[in-house]
């Protein structure tokens, strides 16, 4: 009993991943070579150390070991009950992390990777004085390896981002062959195989530099044929091969092959125990260039080396699109660009647990192209053109709205913190929906050089993009201060002297003066703690924004500065200009040719009020 | 499955430079994690936080000086004792209601092993820390009961009480998810 019981408990350990052990590994070098002793409490350490001289013999099963025997299952019984637990001992067990858009269970957080966060940034943050002296977050220390060590290309909040871009990266030192296998391992990516013939090169990018991998040891082609278990890839071959590469050691190894063998087209989840897989195409010998359709589903334990047969899904022979592990249901989806299944709507689940699949709702929008199903805040959702949908209690409902584009449609989907990124249907096209206290703003992120049919997300959140052998990634363009209150107002009084009228600027998020209708004062300068910080033009005025008030000559009003995105566009005052990194607390006005410029003391307000709405007042 | 006599736990390793360590380091870091992430119910932020610890003791004590030769047992030992250390220390904490269903216990029907193994990880997974060390202490550790209720602070009697109902839950973990 007591050994069924240790490969019961065995068989549910969790793998450590290449990033911890690494980290460790260095922290545990520079603490042996360094002057001061280690950081543990020397007392607390003796009390806790076992006696090295009467120490029982242990028997923990090591899994070096083990990694030969075969699985077996195992009934637990205990006690005056009979069997308890019927488990598998474990060979080579794969611990669970999710690959993107999976979620697998409790110890998993998926606010780490996919979770759309309510937006920190705010416009209203308090102030509880006018102090014109605004403590910026002071930067945290680590004193300790964290959970998860960010990467080098660690993505910042949300809140401090105020526009993505995409920067093209080295290209892979591979043939640039089209369809690759492409998957993230932790903050890596292995790019390998390919179609025009089918390949098997490989390389895998660290984030900076890209370094060559031995050949997969079968053709490995794109589509989703691949999951990041948290210590391997695996990877099934067109020709039904199953195979893992291990990051750390750059090695293939076969373990196993598929009854049912997909040349292209299944789809494939990982459960943290178990390899799901169902639908795809192979070639149709007698109809030149024509797939007939797979549309059963097999499961593979890498740890049993077992396959299992998956009862046959409840949905059509059709094309199968994208799917999804929720924590404890695999959600596939039917579909193709013809008939009653367009748009990738027929939907079904499967429950390991029960063995059983159940239909789901089809969707009930067309998504014109196989928009990627997401889970986000424990729920799946989905993307289209008209806005996001959830599925709550087997119902599909439109969650938000999304401001209508002129996109042929919604390709592929991913969630940044905050943030959904999207290609359009023709796949060079990229945007994205920005998530702030007003709904949804509408970012164009530009037109590509090249189409994308694959966009990885690595464990820190980076999504990178991947076409043939090049590569480009989302950088994001961090403001550090965003969230500080800075927002300061006061009265102008504008000159008898300047004429008939004048015209009065805002001041928007970089502290950028937009002024009404083209023209603006003559020179506008701002003042902070630090000095007087600029003085326009060039830098920091902006003349093109729609803001502001026409005031007569000789009349008051009001000047207020905010630091918000550009009200209207959705567009942060970027460009090239300077971001402050401090209240403005005065403003320097030029009315005319020769005139004499004024200096308004600005105060700090305590709530920054809504640019919007100043611009939607009445102008004087 | 490895006996008591695996190499890889009674494996003397001289532990006399930096080299050394690391190589020790990584020959059973694996292992130490699998272990004490079946200790943390996978939980994976005190997992790697009890892994960290266990090592950093490691190269407190060989600098100190009170450890030069050890075998894999003193990293499980360590690990053992460091995560019985916290729980002691959260035990108000960390206690938790558990689930009980008396009399409704029956030995699961065979169902598939992939399903066991679900449904197993996520009975751990609900345990109390309590309950769950002291199921790894009995059953993995081989520890007899009344090491495991030493280790715990519990007596015998209620030691064997307590992993009466932890096993009990993880039957009635089995039981449920089949209806």
């Amino acid at each position: 009993m007591t050994n069924d019981m240790k490969r019961a408990l065995d068989s549910i350990a969790y793998d450590p991943s290449p990033e911890f052990i690494a980290q460790l590994a260095d922290r545990l070098a520079a603490e042996m070579t360094s002057e001061a002793l280690p950081q543990s409490s020397e007392a607390e350490t003796i009390a806790l150390l076992p006696n090295t001289q009467s120490l029982p013999s242990h028997r923990y099963r090591g899994r070096a070991t083990q990694t030969r025997s075969a699985w077996q299952t195992v009934l637990i019984g205990i006690a005056a009950a009979a069997v308890i637990v019927t488990a598998v001992a474990i060979v080579r067990p794969f611990r669970r992390e999710n690959p993107p858009g999976i979620h697998t269970g409790p110890t998993t957080d998926p606010a780490r990777t996919l979770t759309t966060a309510t937006a920190t940034t705010s416009t209203t943050t308090n102030s509880s004085s006018a102090s014109s002296t605004v403590p910026l977050p002071a930067p945290s220390t680590v004193s300790s390896i964290p959970s998860s060590p960010p990467s080098s290309a660690a993505v910042p909040p949300t809140s401090l981002v105020v526009a993505d871009a995409w920067e093209r990266l080295p290209d892979a030192p591979l043939p640039g062959n089209s369809s690759p296998l492409v998957v993230a391992m932790g903050d890596e990516i292995l790019v390998a195989g390919g179609l025009g013939p089918l390949r098997s090169e490989g390389a895998a990018f660290d984030g900076q530099s890209w370094r060559r991998i031995p050949d997969s040891p079968m053709p490995v082609v794109g589509d989703a044929s691949a999951v990041w278990t948290g210590s391997n890839v695996l990877v099934v071959g067109t020709d039904g091969t199953v195979a893992t590469f291990t990051p750390g050691e750059d090695r293939w190894s076969v373990i196993g092959t598929a009854p049912t063998p997909r040349r292209t087209g299944a789809s494939v989840v990982w459960t943290g125990i178990e390899l799901l897989i169902v639908g795809g195409a192979e070639p149709n010998v007698t109809a030149l260039g024509g797939f007939n359709v797979v549309d059963s589903a097999i499961g593979f334990t890498p740890s049993t080396k077992q396959w299992r047969t998956i009862p046959q899904p409840p949905t059509p022979d059709a094309l199968t699109g994208p799917s999804l592990w929720t924590g404890t249901e695999w959600i596939r989806t039917v579909g193709g660009s013809e008939g009653k299944f367009e748009g990738f709507g027929v939907m079904a689940a499967f429950n390991p647990t029960t063995n059983r699949w159940r239909t789901l709702p089809d969707f009930p929008a067309d998504p014109l192209t196989p928009t990627t199903l997401l889970m986000e805040s424990s729920t799946v959702v989905r993307y289209t053109s008209i806005g996001r949908w959830k599925l709550v209690d087997d119902r599909w409902t439109l969650d938000a709205a999304i401001p209508v584009s002129d996109h042929t449609g919604v390709g592929l989907a991913w969630l940044l913190d905050g943030r959904a990124v999207f290609t359009d249907g023709t796949e060079h096209q990229t945007f994205q929906y920005r998530r702030d206290s007003g709904g949804w703003a509408y970012v164009n992120l530009g037109m590509l050089q090249f189409g994308i049919n694959t966009v990885v997300q690595t464990k820190s959140g980076q999504l990178t993009a991947v076409s043939g052998n090049r590569v480009i990634r989302l950088r994001p363009i961090v403001d550090p201060t965003v969230g500080v209150p800075f927002c300061t107002a006061a009265q102008l009084q504008v000159p008898t002297d300047i004429g008939t009228s004048g015209f009065i600027p805002l001041v928007n998020a970089t502290a950028n003066a937009c002024a009404v209708d083209g023209q603006r004062p003559k020179d506008v300068a701002f003042h902070t703690a630090s000095g007087w910080v600029d003085r326009a033009p060039p830098s920091i005025v902006r003349s093109e924004g729609n803001f502001g008030g026409f005031v007569p000559a000789g009349g008051a009003t009001r000047v207020t500065i905010v630091r918000d995105m550009n009200a209207g566009t959705g567009r942060p005052c970027l460009d090239d200009r300077p971001t402050l990194t401090e209240p403005i607390d005065a403003v320097r006005f030029t009315f005319g040719w020769g005139g004499e410029p004024i200096t308004v003391k600005m105060t700090l307000l305590s709530e920054c009020p809504d640019l919007a709405a100043i611009m939607a007042e009445p102008k004087q | 499955v490895v006996t008591a006599g695996d190499p890889t736990t009674t494996t003397e390793w001289r532990l006399t430079d930096p080299t050394a360590v690391l190589a020790f380091y990584r020959a059973h870091a694996t292992e130490i994690y699998r272990y004490v992430s079946c200790l943390t119910g996978g939980d994976q932020a005190r997992t790697e936080d009890l892994v960290q610890e266990v090592f950093v003791n490691l190269v407190s004590a060989v600098r100190g000086g009170r450890v030069e030769t050890v075998t894999a047992g003193w990293l499980f030992t360590t690990a053992r004792n460091l995560f019985l250390h916290q729980l002691r220390g959260n035990r108000r904490d960390t206690a938790r209601m558990l689930r009980t269903a008396e009399g409704r216990a029956s030995p699961p029907p065979g169902q598939d092993e992939v399903a066991d193994m679900l449904v197993l990880r996520r009975a751990m997974e609900q345990l109390s820390d309590t309950d769950r060390a002291a199921l790894m202490l009995r059953y993995f550790d081989d520890l007899p009961v009344r090491e495991v209720a030493l280790a715990i602070g519990r007596s015998d009697e209620a030691t064997e009480s307590l992993l009466a109902r932890a096993r009990r839950h993880l039957r009635i973990e089995l039981k449920e998810t089949d209806q």
